[in-house]
């Protein structure tokens, strides 16, 4: 056999890889830059599947990109546009040093930008590409949109930030996509179904951030920069898809109904335009007005091998999801200045509510404290001095509870100064096995519809009743226990004497044959698990292993449970004798 | 009061006094006294109103101004008020002296020379040419005519004061007057002089534009509007004409502004003490206090203020007002809101309604003189409309026509640098919208190849119950746990917070590693390596093989039957008679028992002083011999048929020793009597100690294994023959088991990692199998001969097929500690495996004789009991020839049958 030698790493994996720094050169970049690059096109490392192929024999730590991410990157025109923003700024220095001010304008006005669309619009192709990579966009903007205005990032960016936030919570109002909202002790999280796309974002609570000093804000920056493209773009989108004008623009009606009083003009229309629309309490302009007759029944097309019961559920379940949307619908709500207000607006309104609050907490209430309408207050102070007939006052978690529910609790739980019920994540769904705690089994039971509220609370007296008898009758037993034992040690006394040469019968036993039948199971499983190969055994024990660790866990959380459910009920029936005392 | 009507309205009618002259006497004052620019504006409106009003108040009214108003207007500068207001004040006081006794002489005569209706000033004017030397000098000055001027009013101021002089007689008064002025106007020279040049030029510099920029627009609209009022306005005064003249002189343009000081010194001449003097003297500067332009904060400790020209300490008036004095003034006293207090004197100033008004009028912006038109016709002196006439009839130059060539060099330099494209034009404005539908033509095909190798970032975990602000009770960390969380490294943590509970939500602070955990994320978007994993979701019951049931499988040993005791040290070996009848174990205590399998009765001890390791019966049926380890012992156990023992003792005594001795490895010695009668009958001599020990299965023929590393470690015996010999030329490695064949004249021997087999007839290697294991313990051959299984003490069990491969068929890892022995059944697909573990486990191996077929491996029993002694647990394991019955043999020094 002839033929040239076959060098190594010329072929197969090695050559579809390239470490960071060579791909750095290759693109003749500085580390900085490359990774703007990296993040702005979306560009990231791959685990080869053998490194040390790829790293052609070496096991040392690397990190590999895929060549033709890299290739891709050469005739990117924002590689070009980052050279020419090095060139300009190095003019600019010059100019500066030389003190030559005509060319510092000039340089000024031919600073070099770029635009970010044509690689939203290479990285998503279709608009479902981008909803699914929503998440991170969000929460990032979110977060920005509640920076201080000073330092760590420019001021646009910030207001820019907050400007398509609103925008995106404005949307979900109006399409009521929102599904599910949780409070966490990070901050709040939302998840909407954006055109069948479950898109999930958290936003911090509005406090003053403690920044970090280990936090490379430019890296945030990068990553907002083209965060705040896509969700204009998204925003765009969706605006148009609701026949909503973009940018957004408050119906002319409410528009009229939120202008303060002659005489108090708050400030220039231009000026407020962004707060109005961030109070979240007026509809938005439609290009078209909509008309009733417009929402016609979907027409129902049998899917080709469903069968009638499907049928039947899937269009139940459009029935709950309608329902859900309408959740709030009627109630006129007023939220308390102590109340955070911007979440419980948005959640509100995302459910046909009506939401106001004070005037002078923020722009855009629409109805007073005293408007006898209102059916429910929301309040988070242990009491309220002066209380409205006609109306219930909550905690704000009832507003969250009721949404993840997909109804309207019961409200005795939540009264102020209550001691409310556990707040339970929305986003858990319990697989066989899994724990699950007893406050969710009851909301299932709630859902399913029965009615676990009266049978609890008709449970909950008897059983006090119970205790209190119970309390009666124990310490009638006490009494009569110490009287028994004494009988009993007697006994035992007796028998001991009598016991010394006694024949007794032998015990029977039985075969528990279904016991047989087990242990016979269980070692022809054992036997067979002997015979099995060693990576499938090696798979085998590691899911078993998983599979333990989980119901370890679970019966952990009962038990913890169990241990405080009984501490709370000592609790309760130690108090109740001292007041009894 | 009473103040003639007569030069009072000639100056009054004229707006002159509105002008301001910059180089005059407000200069010096300012210099002086440290003006700021808005009381310089007060000043001039001042002074008219002073001069227009007929009732010109007490100078004790007019420094009662509302101090907190002006102050608000002026800011600090309302000080600088005092000072000016006060400035005068003392030299009005102090002049009339001063000028008697600097001109004594001019009294007399211009006394006589006075009557005339404004008597003062023709004697002022006269004075000024006449008696004052150095007058004309001072016209010639620049600030000359003003300063004359200055000298005029102050004439004039003079006699509105001498008319409250109630000591002078009316007709001497005028005179007086002209000559104090004459007097006061040496003085102010003297005073200029000492405030150095710098006077003019100061106020300049400090000065407020509109002051200056009002002054220009006055002094273009000047000629004229200085000539028209005048001749009305001083009809009779005979200095008129003078005054004329000096305003035609270039620097009179600021001539009208001068008149301010003049009002100033009448509003201001009141001062705490009343006017003694009926000259007002000049007002340039407050010579009243010489203490100069100093922060008065200097004499606060002192008792006095300053001093006066004559060097006399002026005293602080008395205040002995205390807090709730000044209240009651506050409240009692309808003027508090418009006095004022003089910094310089300390005196208190009560601000006339006019002085009020002028403040006001500043307050909201306007001029302070009612009179002044700010908005006069403008006169075009140029026209825009091109005359026939050149203004100028020069003719053109030349470079206006000529291209310059400096230009022509920058053009030039700009026309490269453009070419080369140093410098580029600005660009045009994008006025492409921020946001448009970017996915209006979305194209499924236009899907780039790179995103098919793309792995989208997976999604951050959704928040579990753990993570509310209200957890479940069961949730929240209890202290061994939060301990414990924070003892972990971060990395390790399964929560990256601790779960919490809060009472309400406004309770809930702010998550303080938010901004934290949102840079992470970043930083794995765009640093963590990706690969596409596949999970796999498996059910770990598919993971199971599907064996035949054990059941199935039937016979095996399921149930310790028998327990042989006996021994008092660990039994190493077994071996069982071909009728399955006897059971011969050897042990540590150097005995060899013969044992009836049957009632589990031990038949007989057999002490052979020594460890035993290996026994082996032999398999011929109609042998009854038992080959002992130790040196080898054959050993006729006199057990069962005595026909069958007896005709083995014929066999072994009918040996018929050859004529020539052979060189023989081994010594063969026949027993003793007495070791005979124990049974024993042979004894093979062996170097060194013997291992193992197997027979042939024709039973003539047994190999023994010596502990030895040369050569010489297998030994092949005939013992019919009494002949050994060592079949091995070279040494192989460390052999720990030998075995034959059970059908073909094969000879398996295994050293610590291979098995080699051996073909007796041909002499020759004709195998090598690899076993994978470390090191070989135990080796077991099927009885069909075609499968052999190793037993290693790295806990494996290797299945080998001959027919297959050199490699072992399967490797089975059942057990968890060495394997000691391995067996197969002698009928029954079974074989068995004895291990440290304490446990023997029997498989069901089955081996088709399809030779496409592989065999099946089936483990179908566990069996316990024995309890591991030492770290040993069973050491032997052995099958019953016809029954599914086990033996094993363990370290507890038990034997035991499993059936």
């Amino acid at each position: 056999m002839g033929g040239l030698e076959k060098k190594k790493y010329e072929r197969g994996s090695a050559t579809n890889y390239i470490t960071r720094n060579r791909a750095r050169k290759k693109l003749q970049l500085s580390l900085p830059d490359f990774r703007r690059l990296c993040i702005l096109k979306g560009i990231y490392p791959h685990e080869p599947k053998h490194k040390k192929k790829v790293n052609k024999g070496s096991t040392a730590p690397r990190t590999f990109y895929l060549l033709k991410d890299i290739k891709f990157l050469l005739h990117e025109p924002i590689v070009n546009k980052f050279r020419e923003y090095k060139v300009f700024v190095r003019k600019l220095r010059k100019a500066y040093g030389k003190g030559e001010w005509g060319t510092v304008d000039r340089l000024k006005d031919n600073k070099p930008t770029y635009k970010l669309d044509h690689i939203v619009k290479e990285r998503y192709p279709t608009f479902v590409d981008a909803l699914r990579d929503l998440d991170d966009a969000l929460s990032m903007c979110f977060l920005f949109s509640t920076f201080p205005r000073t330092g760590k990032c420019h001021v646009q960016t910030i207001q820019l930030c907050r400007r398509l936030a609103v925008e995106f919570l404005n949307y979900v109002i109006a399409s009521r996509s929102l599904r599910k909202v949780f409070l966490s002790i990070k901050g709040i999280y939302y998840q909407a179904e954006v055109l069948g796309q479950p898109v999930t974002w958290i936003t911090p609570y509005t406090f003053a951030h403690d920044h970090p000093t280990d936090v490379d804000y430019r890296v945030m920056a990068t990553f907002t920069e083209f965060y705040t493209t896509l969700l204009g773009f998204v925003n765009f989108r969706l605006y148009h898809s609701l026949n909503l004008l973009y940018p957004p623009k408050i119906d002319g009606q409410a528009d009229v109904e939120l202008k303060p009083a002659e005489g108090k003009e708050y400030a220039m229309d231009s000026e407020s335009y962004l707060e109005k629309l961030s109070a979240l309490s007026a509809s938005l302009a439609r290009v078209v007005a909509p008309t009733p007759e417009d929402e016609v029944e979907m027409d129902e097309f049998p899917v080709e091998g469903e069968t009638a019961e499907q049928m039947d559920s899937r269009k139940k379940e459009q029935e709950a999801l309608e329902k859900h949307k309408n959740l709030f619908e009627g109630l006129r709500f007023f939220l308390n200045r102590e109340v955070p207000r911007e979440p419980l607006a948005f959640i509100i309104r995302c459910f046909g509510g009506q939401v106001s609050w004070d005037k002078s907490l923020c722009i855009g209430a629409t109805y007073d404290v005293s408007d006898p309408s209102i059916t429910h207050q929301i309040v988070d102070r242990p009491r309220v001095q002066q209380q409205i007939v006609g109306r219930y006052y909550l905690q704000p978690q009832w507003v969250f509870d009721s949404v993840n529910a997909k109804l309207c609790l019961p409200v005795a739980d939540y009264f102020p100064g209550v001691l409310l019920p556990p707040h339970l994540s929305p986003f858990v769904t319990e697989q066989e096995g899994d724990y699950i705690p007893p406050e969710k089994l009851k909301l299932l039971a709630m859902q399913r519809g029965e009615n676990p509220g009266g049978v609890r609370l008709r449970v909950e007296e008897l059983e006090e009743e119970e205790e209190e008898d119970d309390n009666d009758k124990e310490e009638e037993e006490e009494e009569d226990e110490s009287e028994k034992e004494e009988e009993v040690k007697l006994k035992k006394m007796e028998e001991q004497k009598t016991q010394s040469n006694k024949v007794t019968a032998g015990k029977l036993r039985l075969e528990d044959r279904q016991r047989l039948e087990q242990e016979q199971q269980s070692e022809e499983k054992r036997l067979a698990i002997m015979m099995m190969k060693k990576r499938e055994k090696y798979l085998y024990k590691k899911i078993m292993f998983g599979k333990k660790r989980k119901i370890r866990e679970a019966n952990k959380l009962a038990a913890k449970r169990k241990a405080h459910d009984t501490a709370v009920k000592e609790e309760k029936k130690k108090s109740k004798k001292a007041r009894r005392a | 009061m009473e103040v003639p009507t007569g030069p009072s309205g000639c100056f009054g009618d004229s707006p002159r006094p509105l002008a301001l002259p910059p180089g005059c006497g407000l200069s010096e004052s300012n210099c002086a006294t440290g003006f700021e620019s808005p009381f310089a504006k007060l000043l001039p409106g001042e002074g008219v109103q002073s001069e227009t009003s007929p009732s010109v108040p007490t100078g004790c009214q007019a420094q009662q101004a509302p101090a907190p108003l002006l102050d608000e207007l002026f800011g600090g500068s309302f000080s600088s008020l005092h000072l000016c207001a006060g400035a005068e004040g003392p030299a009005r006081e102090l002049e009339p002296p001063q000028g008697l006794v600097s001109a004594p002489d001019p009294l007399g005569k211009r006394s006589g020379a006075a009557p005339a209706s404004p008597p003062w000033l023709h004697a002022a004017s006269g004075l000024l040419s006449a008696a004052v030397p150095h007058a004309p000098a001072g016209v010639g000055d620049r600030r000359c005519p003003a300063a004359f001027l200055k000298c005029v009013r102050d004439a004039e101021g003079c006699r509105g004061a001498t008319d409250s002089w109630p000591h002078t007689k009316p007709g001497g008064r005028e005179a007086l007057g002209a000559l104090r002025a004459a007097a006061c106007c040496r003085h102010r020279q003297r005073v200029r002089a000492c405030a150095g040049g710098s006077g003019p030029g100061g106020w300049r510099s400090e000065s407020v534009r509109p002051v200056v920029s009002a002054g220009r627009r006055q002094e273009r609209a000047g000629p004229r509007r200085c000539r028209s009022p005048q001749p009305p306005a001083l009809p009779r005064s005979p200095s008129s004409s003078q005054l004329k003249g000096f305003s035609t002189l270039p620097a009179a343009v600021n001539e009208p502004q001068c008149c301010f000081p003049l009002p100033r010194a009448q509003t201001k001449g009141g001062v705490p003490c009343p006017p003694l003097t009926p000259c007002p003297s000049v007002p340039l500067q407050d010579i009243r206090n010489t203490v100069g332009n100093i922060p008065m904060e200097w004499y606060q400790d002192f008792p006095h203020i300053g001093y006066n020209l004559d060097g006399k300490k002026i005293y602080k008036p008395i205040r002995s007002k205390d807090e709730l004095d000044m209240f009651l003034e506050k409240m009692e006293n309808p003027d508090y809101w418009r006095t004022v207090q003089d910094k310089m004197t300390g005196a208190d100033i009560k601000l006339t309604d006019e002085q009020v008004e002028l403040v006001h009028r500043l307050q909201k912006g306007q001029f302070g003189d009612i009179h002044f038109n700010p908005y006069e016709p403008a006169v075009d002196f140029f026209t825009h409309e091109v005359m026939i006439h050149p203004v100028t009839n020069r003719p053109a130059d030349k470079r206006s026509f000529i291209p310059s060539l400096i230009e022509k060099e920058k053009v030039s330099k700009l026309v490269h640098a453009i070419k080369m494209g140093w410098i580029k034009p600005r660009k045009p404005k994008d006025d492409t919208p921020t946001y448009y539908d970017l996915w209006a033509h979305e194209d499924p095909n236009s899907i780039l190849g790179r995103h098919k190798m793309h792995v989208p970032a997976p999604k951050m975990k959704l928040p579990g119950h753990e993570e509310s602000y209200n957890p479940p009770p069961e949730y929240l960390l209890s202290e061994e746990e939060q301990l414990a969380w924070e003892q972990q490294e971060a990395a390790e943590r399964k929560l990256n917070f601790v779960p919490q509970q809060y009472r309400c939500l406004r309770a809930v602070p702010a998550y303080t590693r938010f901004i934290h955990e949102r840079f992470e994320r970043c930083l794995d978007l765009y640093l963590c390596p990706r690969q596409r994993k596949m999970r796999v979701n498996v059910d770990p019951e598919d993971l199971i093989p599907k064996l035949p049931k054990p059941r199935d499988l039937q016979p095996f040993p399921t149930s310790q039957a028998l327990v042989y005791r006996g021994h008092t040290s660990l039994v190493r070996c077994l071996s069982i008679s071909p009728s399955g009848q006897w059971l011969v174990s050897g042990s540590d205590d150097g005995t060899v028992r013969f044992w009836e399998v049957c009632t589990a009765r031990c038949m007989k001890t057999l002490p052979v002083g020594g460890v035993v390791k290996s026994v082996a019966w032999n398999p011929n049926p109609t042998i009854c011999l038992v080959a002992v380890c130790q040196s080898v012992l054959l050993i006729n156990p006199c057990l069962g048929d005595k026909l069958l023992y007896g005709a083995t003792d014929q066999l072994l005594e009918s040996y018929v020793a050859p004529e020539e001795e052979r060189v023989q490895p081994v010594h063969w010695v026949p027993a003793s009597a007495e070791e005979h009668a124990r049974g024993v009958r042979l004894l093979v001599q062996h170097s060194k100690a013997v291992k193992q020990v197997t027979w042939h299965g024709k039973g003539d023929y047994f190999a023994s294994v010596v502990a030895d590393s040369g050569n010489r470690q297998v030994l092949i015996h005939q013992s019919s023959k009494r002949w050994s010999q060592s079949p091995f030329r070279k040494s192989r490695g460390l052999v720990q088991r030998v075995l034959f064949h059970p059908l073909r004249p094969y000879f398996f021997v295994a050293t610590q990692r291979y098995v080699r087999v051996y073909n007796l007839l041909k002499q020759e290697l004709t195998k090598k199998l690899m076993t994978n294991c470390k090191w070989v313990s135990s080796m077991a051959v099927h009885p069909a001969g075609d499968n052999i299984i190793c037993g290693s003490y790295d806990s494996k069990l290797a299945w080998f097929d001959l027919d297959l491969s050199t490699r072992p068929y399967q490797l089975l890892r059942h057990h968890k500690k060495a394997l000691r022995s391995v067996a197969f059944h002698g009928h029954y697909p079974l074989f068995a495996s004895a291990s440290d573990d304490g446990t023997v486990i029997v498989c069901h191996g089955m081996v088709y004789n399809d030779l496409l077929q592989n065999p099946l491996l089936v483990p179908v029993k566990v069996l316990k009991g024995h309890a591991a002694t030492l770290d040993l647990g069973v050491l032997d394991v052995l099958f019953h020839p016809t029954q599914p019955w086990v033996f094993s043999s363990g370290a507890d020094g038990t034997i035991r049958l499993y059936t």
